[in-house]
């Protein structure tokens, strides 16, 4: 197992892969892992994770700054919920493998790991000794999404961190050289003083290099990669009900007919029997939630939600389902940044758990809730609804929401939100200041820098600064 | 839908420009019975939108903390929005609004943590001597917390020097809404800004309502539910700011840079937008608002981060189709207010006193409005792609001073050390009632 100093090998190696080389063609692992905590060990596990969050990245239990391949990552409690005890959901989004990073998620956090889930049941006592044996419970509690986004592909955590020190870089050369006025006013000429800058500078002269241009193929290993590493257990039922139903269609198209449409009429008859159960959130469930919001010096946020899916097999069906068509649509169509028109979600996953009978949704976005919601509201809502109409809880609509009612309901639907979520008590982010608009901004400032570039293009380049 | 113009209070259709004296009168509710008393008999005082120009005018509103002291029913108190219940001074209300520093609620002349006002009181009247005095509230169970008296500037400018107010969302069903219906930008639906009418979304706006058992058939019904009675018909949500502004400091910066100022602003003093007017105040376009962004994708008329295309972003989108353009103006128009601030001080800089806009603000929603539009737009350091910069006229800038970036040809220019011009000195958010809700509230 890696000891401290394989780590720190470890860690320069990345450095060099993802600036000095990177294929930008990376691959993100993106991932939770769920543990029920027992009920005694709540209220030390809260301290625990109120403790994290005063420092989270060099808090002395996980600190998360030393993992440097981690985009993003959160720890978040959900309550004892009827029957379910209460769960500890560590979600975290990586470059490479899964395994890699728990091994170092167990050497970084040694006897911290012991105060995070050493109230687990199943957990090994005293683990700290050995990382491998955490390494090997954690992975064992890893749960796939059945459904998440990327918004910034293909980049590795140091290329972002990396790239955003260019563009500071970049500016402030900028802003010298205007402020002692002497900033030619030819464009050519300008970028050719930005380029020295990073020509003669060691620490930014990986820039020199150009991002490699994804091919077709590139891009269809990537897809086939990264639908390996989500939850594909819809396609177990899905693939033989399919075939079942073709053949079915070939000899008797009638009966066919007969089961897509008690299908559709099954759909009907439950969404006309769910209850509005829309009430008032609870204003001490709510004050703690909005606690861990907007924290200075950071304009992203987190929300971590937990619903229970409507009890038939139908729904869970028709969730696993949904989930698979919104994966498929993730990889293959919201690859440049947006998930459904949504410009601001840098990581996102939804996952069943307990058997699908709960529903975990945990995302990394910029700005406000509020604005995080809207754009719910105004631009995704059909996706949404799809999904989420299949969650007690969720404002009624018909036809899964598709194209009326459920997430347009503004008001009920973020009740319902609020409802169904938990403080993100730790929260942790490899580049809170960057907005994914910035993160993409700032490799096509890189992309241009020593490119070629005609005149119209050199303009537009010099625009992005 | 048409507006019951006769429960409306006047201040949502319209802010009295021909009355340009206003007198804001912040009030503590000492005796809940003798201020019922005084709040039944107020409402046949208040001005209706019904009378299109009154020779004097007096609003009221009462905040959360207000309506709990005068003995609302804790089942009607509940269906008030969280925002209202909160109040403006929570921490994590602080941090929204950018509340820090000199602007953090513990130094703000009222309206602090512990201090939060029950009742705004707004009169206009066309001379100083009509305003309403505050010896008339002798014997009415209230107190008074602090006064602001306001007189309007000449050509409706603020403070720093620019007109004000050219930008303001129109009823959608008004006579106002009518005549302008070639706009694309102004009308928007009642619900927005009036409860219990349809909005944007084409859903009617959530009001407060109240158990029909505890209420006088004054209320109206709410749609689909016997068992209530309509507390927010035809009311509104009230936001009011104490906003300081530093007009020394603000010269000082731009230092006579004419051009400076109306980029960081949006609009040239006489109001022509930049959008429109790049190089010159166009006097026709002092008070166009028929424009959008989509022929200015960099910036180059208008900054990104200028403080009217921050306030509405209109069709601004980072896309050039018509169809993303269309989605970014709806989305937008979710997110309106209509700003009835008026501008109190002395113009006379070697008069030594505060001066600054006492801002009053109406929407449907305050989390999805108000705060929306301070949060997400005006003090979010990565506006439309910025990084690091928030609004340079209004924003809550970093320690160290904050940043304004000048998009030009052939490269933008950043203009650091931005200080703060504007100051929050008080604040709170406050139920705009219904006359019928007002009379129901004095009933109690």
């Amino acid at each position: 197992m890696s000891s401290q100093d394989d780590l720190g090998g470890e860690e320069l190696r990345c450095r060099f892969v993802v600036v000095g080389a990177s294929d930008g063609l990376s691959s993100h692992s993106v991932f939770t892992v769920v543990a029920p905590v027992r009920a005694d060990a709540v209220s030390g596990l809260r301290s625990v994770l109120a403790d994290m969050a005063t420092d989270v990245a060099g808090n002395p239990h996980l600190p998360f700054g030393r993992l440097p391949t981690l985009h993003f990552a959160s720890l978040a409690l959900f309550p004892a919920q009827g029957s379910f005890p209460a769960t500890l959901v560590f979600e975290s989004n990586v470059d490479g493998t899964i395994a890699d990073y728990l091994a170092q998620v167990a050497a970084v956090a040694g006897a911290g790991a012991d105060a995070i889930w050493g109230g687990c049941p199943g957990y090994p006592s005293g683990a700290t000794d050995d990382p491998g044996q955490v390494q090997r419970w954690l992975r064992h509690h890893v749960v796939l999404p059945g459904a998440y986004h990327v918004g910034a592909t293909g980049r590795t955590r140091g290329q972002i961190v990396a790239e955003a020190e260019l563009r500071e870089a970049l500016e402030i050369e900028l802003d010298e050289r205007q402020d002692a006025g002497r900033l030619p006013a030819d464009p050519v000429a300008i970028r050719r003083g930005l380029q020295d800058r990073v020509w003669y500078d060691p620490a930014l002269a990986w820039a020199v290099d150009p991002l490699p241009v994804r091919t077709g193929h590139d891009q269809l290993r990537h897809i086939g990669h990264v639908a390996g590493s989500a939850d594909t257990t819809v396609l177990v039922p899905a693939v033989p009900a399919l075939a079942l139903l073709a053949a079915l269609t070939r000899r008797r198209p009638l009966a066919a007919l007969g089961l897509v449409a008690s299908g559709v009429a099954w759909l009907w008859w439950v969404e006309g029997r769910d209850p509005p159960d829309d009430c008032a959130v609870d204003a001490a469930a709510l004050t703690a939630i909005e606690r861990c919001e907007d924290r200075p010096g950071a304009v992203q946020n987190h929300l971590a939600s937990l619903t229970y899916v409507k009890p038939s097999a139908g729904r869970v069906t028709l969730v696993r389902a949904v989930l698979f068509v919104i994966n498929l649509a993730a990889r293959v169509k919201y690859t440049k940044g947006e998930l459904g028109g949504i410009p601001s979600i840098h990581f996102a996953h939804w996952s069943l758990i307990d058997g699908g009978r709960r529903l975990l949704f945990v995302s990394n976005y910029d700005g406000s809730w509020e604005s995080y919601l809207d754009d719910f509201i105004e631009k995704a809502a059909s996706g949404l609804s799809a999904v989420w109409s299949n969650a007690v809880d969720f404002p009624p609509c018909r036809w899964l929401g598709l194209r009326s009612g459920g997430a347009r309901h503004g008001l009920p639907f973020k009740r319902m939100a609020r409802r169904s979520q938990t403080p993100t008590t730790v929260h942790y982010s490899a580049y809170p200041g960057q907005s994914l608009t910035n993160v993409l901004s700032n490799t096509e400032l890189r992309r241009g820098l020593f490119a070629d570039l005609d005149d119209h293009e050199l303009q537009q380049w010099l625009l992005k600064l | 839908m048409a507006l019951e113009l006769d429960d409306i209070q006047g201040l949502v259709l319209g802010a009295y420009p021909k009355l340009p004296w206003a007198r804001y009168l912040i009030l503590r509710i000492d005796d809940p019975g003798a201020a019922r008393a005084w709040l039944g008999t107020l409402a046949g005082d208040v001005a209706t939108a019904e009378t299109s120009r009154p020779p004097r005018a007096c609003n009221v509103a009462v905040s959360f903390a207000g309506l709990a002291r005068l003995g609302l029913p804790p089942d009607a108190l509940a269906t008030f929005p969280w925002a209202l219940r909160q109040g403006m001074v929570t921490e994590y209300r602080s941090r929204l609004l950018g509340d820090r520093g000199p602007s953090a609620p513990q130094h703000w002349c009222w309206g602090a943590p512990g201090a939060e006002a029950d009742v705004l009181l707004a009169s206009y009247a066309a001379t100083a001597g009509e305003l309403l005095d505050r010896s008339a509230l002798d014997g009415c169970g209230v107190s008074e917390m602090a006064t602001v008296d306001s007189l309007l500037l000449p050509y409706s400018l603020e403070h720093f020097g620019f007109t004000d107010g050219v930008s303001q969302p129109i009823l959608a069903g008004t006579p106002r809404a009518a005549r302008t219906s070639a706009h694309r930008w102004e009308v928007v639906e009642q619900g927005e800004f009036v409860l219990g009418y349809p909005d944007e979304s084409g859903l009617r706006a959530e009001g407060p309502t109240v158990g029909a058992d505890r209420s006088s058939p004054l209320l109206p019904t709410v749609p689909g539910d016997a068992g209530r009675r309509d507390l927010g018909r035809n009311g509104s949500y009230l936001v009011v700011r104490q906003l300081a502004q530093d007009v020394v400091g603000f010269r000082r910066y731009v230092d006579g840079n004419e051009r400076l100022a109306a980029e960081m602003v949006g609009r040239w003093p006489n109001g022509a937008p930049l959008a429109l007017a790049p190089d010159q105040p166009v006097e026709a376009f002092s008070s166009a608002n028929d424009f959008g962004y989509e022929h200015d994708k960099h910036g180059l008329r208008c900054p990104l981060g200028a403080h009217i295309r921050r306030a509405n972003p209109r069709n601004s989108t980072s896309k050039s189709d018509a169809k993303a353009e269309e989605i970014a103006r709806r989305s937008a128009n979710r997110h309106r207010i209509l700003r009835r601030g008026r501008p109190y001080g002395s113009t006379d800089l070697d008069v030594d006193e505060e001066r600054g806009l006492f801002f009053v603000a109406l929407n449907a929603d305050i989390e999805r409005q108000f705060e929306f539009v301070q949060h997400t737009w005006l003090n979010n350091p990565t506006f439309a792609g910025l990084c690091g910069e928030v609004d340079p006229l209004t924003g809550d800038q970093p320690d160290g001073g904050g940043t304004f970036t000048q998009p030009e040809l052939p490269v933008r220019r950043r203009h650091r050390g931005l200080p703060n011009f504007v100051t929050t000195r008080g604040g709170g958010y406050f139920f705009l009632p219904g006359l019928r809700a007002l009379r129901w509230i004095g009933s109690l």
